[in-house]
């Protein structure tokens, strides 16, 4: 396995990140410790999940997600050590209105909850699910310094913010002679790049890490064509965005058909060429695909093909402002 | 004329702000001083140019500092004309071959700031403006020249042009640390077409009180009633055409929108602008006196939420 550390922090994670989102409600109990197991087994140190996974389509409850991975740490055999623990706060968890959001109270509760949920005492990267604009950084700083200071929590990060709530965040924490924000998990790949206007940009300035989810758009760019033609049927919603990109994944499909590998895995071997990456999450919902997985990492795509793959998947013209000005 | 505030500043400029561009190379001095003429007796008081305007190159004459110096003449010519005007120009492009002629160096912010101050024949700058992020060189060395232009008397106010949101961010957080008022406008490209600053770099701008100062409010003319323009025997340049082609359907709904609103698409172009928070004021670049009287109708027209959804819906906001 390969590790390097998230953004200027001296934490030393895999460049794959274990997404845990299907565990629960996509993958049962028994399933989601065996690729626990096995993706420990394989080297990659990095687990990401959410205060609220667990409820998808009716299937599951908030907070179920955290509650599997708490029993699989409860089994020990240091499985809570061999792990870099990543979970998020920000969206309601019940009715009551301050239970979300990033308000002192919040925070407070929210990772107290997550802590005994995930039977552990203390979360490696605590995340911020989203960027709050009703409450200021003193708040949150304030309140996540606390969780640091007792010991619950050892590193920040943030998800779904803009390039310029990362330099507001990382300014105030300056300022409190806090260390800020080392990561930020965001929607990036292939057929979703605005983020590398001015996320990326600001997030390679303040030397945070970013972790892309849905590093296959969705599946878009796991092979959905071939899996069409052997059978699959792909949801409404799917089919409609595949229509309309229908030609670049026959071009994208057919030129990870020439190299030889799964699109699944050139989509995550892309993002990991990418300089402000630290890993993308991968979602596997069974080992097969864990291990298919694992093949990104070999795959070393060189100028050509990576210029290929930015004629396939134009991305914004650059960083802001050059993409629409000069 | 209305006035307002650019961004959190106590200042008042125009809700029209002159873009003199065209001074020089397309403009001659005559017709350009009559522009700003006109401008000030109908209550245009924010006039905007830079230190390189002038060369457009090709076969147009001109050099890199005649518009300021057409407007140094003008200003020259007494009778309050430098008096009446918030002046804003900017540095930051290369004015010569020597390698610290251009960026953002302390060095080149004090010189390209006394040559401006000489071709615009004025002893200070109302707003002095970063024309581009400049990567190489850090913000403590940019607020360092520009406070020290402050001190001396020699600008009022520092705006920048062409920056990413973030960099907005940036900046202002590092004057702040220094007690430094920073940036107060950020000049970017914004249209109906061109509408990506509003992912990140308005919300920046929003939250640091920035007044926003579109450039090519009308997209290089292509909201300017282009196709009915070239119906009427107008050519378009090569450069324009395959444009015109690709937005051709967005164009023809646009055009169509704006003859039942009964209003000149360009003066839509712009009531639109007026209508977004963030904007201070879009910059026109009239060719003549006749043009800038026509562009004040914009400030007349008010868009209802129904009429801007219907623009929503032909320019679609940024995503994906």
């Amino acid at each position: 396995m390969q590790y390097t550390h998230p953004g200027r922090s001296g934490l030393s994670v895999s460049r794959l990140c274990l997404g845990t989102m299907n565990f629960g409600p996509h993958a049962s109990e028994a399933d989601s410790q065996i690729i626990m197991d096995r993706a420990l087994d394989a080297g990659i140190n990095f687990f990401d999940t959410a205060n609220r996974y667990g409820l998808r389509e009716g299937r599951g409850h908030l907070g179920l997600t955290e509650e599997i991975i708490g029993r699989w740490f409860a089994q020990g055999g240091g499985r809570r050590e061999k792990v870099v623990l990543a979970t998020k706060l920000y969206g309601a968890m019940g009715d009551w209105p301050n239970e979300g959001k990033l308000s002192a109270l919040n925070i407070r509760r929210a990772c107290e909850a997550s802590l005994r949920r995930l039977q552990t005492d203390y979360i490696d990267i605590y995340q911020m699910h989203h960027v709050d604009r009703e409450t200021p950084w003193e708040e949150i700083w304030q309140g996540m310094e606390q969780l640091q200071r007792e010991g619950k929590i050892l590193y920040v990060g943030s998800s779904n913010f803009a390039g310029w709530h990362i330099v507001k965040a990382n300014e105030a924490a300056n300022h409190r002679h806090f260390m800020g924000l080392i990561t930020e998990q965001c929607k990036y790949s292939l057929n979703a790049r605005s983020v590398e206007l001015e996320v990326l940009p600001a997030c390679a300035d303040y030397g945070v890490g970013t972790i892309p989810w849905s590093p296959l758009g969705g599946g878009l760019l796991g092979g959905v064509l071939r899996k069409i033609e052997e059978g699959r049927r792909a949801a409404a919603g799917m089919q409609a965005r595949i229509e309309a990109l229908r030609p670049q994944l026959e071009r994208y499909e057919a030129f990870c058909g020439e190299l030889g590998e799964a699109p699944a895995d050139v989509a995550l071997a892309w993002l990991l060429a990418q300089p402000t990456v630290t890993a993308p999450i991968i979602g596997p919902r069974n080992l097969e695909q864990l291990q298919g997985s694992l093949r990104s990492l070999d795959i070393e795509l060189d100028a050509a093909q990576l210029a290929e793959l930015d004629e396939i998947w134009p991305g914004p013209g650059g960083p802001a402002p050059e993409a629409w000005a000069w | 004329m209305q006035y307002t505030h650019p961004g959190r500043s106590g200042l008042l400029v125009s809700r029209l702000c002159l873009g003199t561009m065209n001074f020089g190379a397309r403009t001659d001095e005559a017709e350009s001083h009559a522009i700003m003429d006109a401008a000030l007796e109908l209550g245009i008081n924010f006039f905007d140019t830079a230190n390189i305007y002038g060369a457009y190159g090709g076969d147009l004459p001109g050099y890199r500092g005649l518009t300021e110096d057409i407007m140094g003449r003008w200003f020259a010519q007494g009778g309050g004309r430098r008096e009446k005007v918030v002046l804003a120009t900017k540095l930051y492009n290369p004015t010569g071959d020597w390698p610290n002629e251009g960026k953002l160096s302390a060095l080149h912010i004090r010189r390209a700031c006394e040559d401006s101050l000489r071709r615009l024949q004025t002893d200070f700058i109302d707003v002095y403006q970063v024309h581009h992020v400049d990567r190489e060189t850090p913000w403590e060395e940019i607020w360092q020249g520009m406070e020290q232009l402050v001190r001396e008397g020699k600008i009022l106010y520092v705006g920048s042009s062409n920056h990413a949101g973030w960099h907005v961010a940036k900046a202002n957080e590092a004057a702040r640390r220094r007690n430094s008022l920073g940036l107060i406008t950020e000049q970017c490209k914004y249209s109906l077409i061109e509408r990506r600053v509003e992912l990140e770099l308005l919300p920046a701008c929003q939250d640091y009180g920035v007044g926003v100062i579109p450039w090519a409010p009308l997209d290089g003319g292509l909201l300017g009633g282009v196709l009915r323009k070239l119906e009427t025997g107008r050519r378009a340049s090569a450069e324009t055409r395959p444009r015109i082609e690709a937005l051709r359907p967005r164009l023809e709904r646009y055009e169509a929108f704006c003859g039942e609103l009964g209003e000149e698409p360009a003066d839509v172009a712009l009531a639109w602008l007026l209508a977004q928070p963030a904007v201070t004021a879009p910059i026109i670049g009239p060719a003549d006196v006749a043009q800038l009287r026509g562009s004040l109708r914009s400030l007349e027209i008010r868009l209802d939420a129904e009429q801007l959804a219907t623009l929503d819906e032909i320019w679609p906001r940024p995503g994906g």
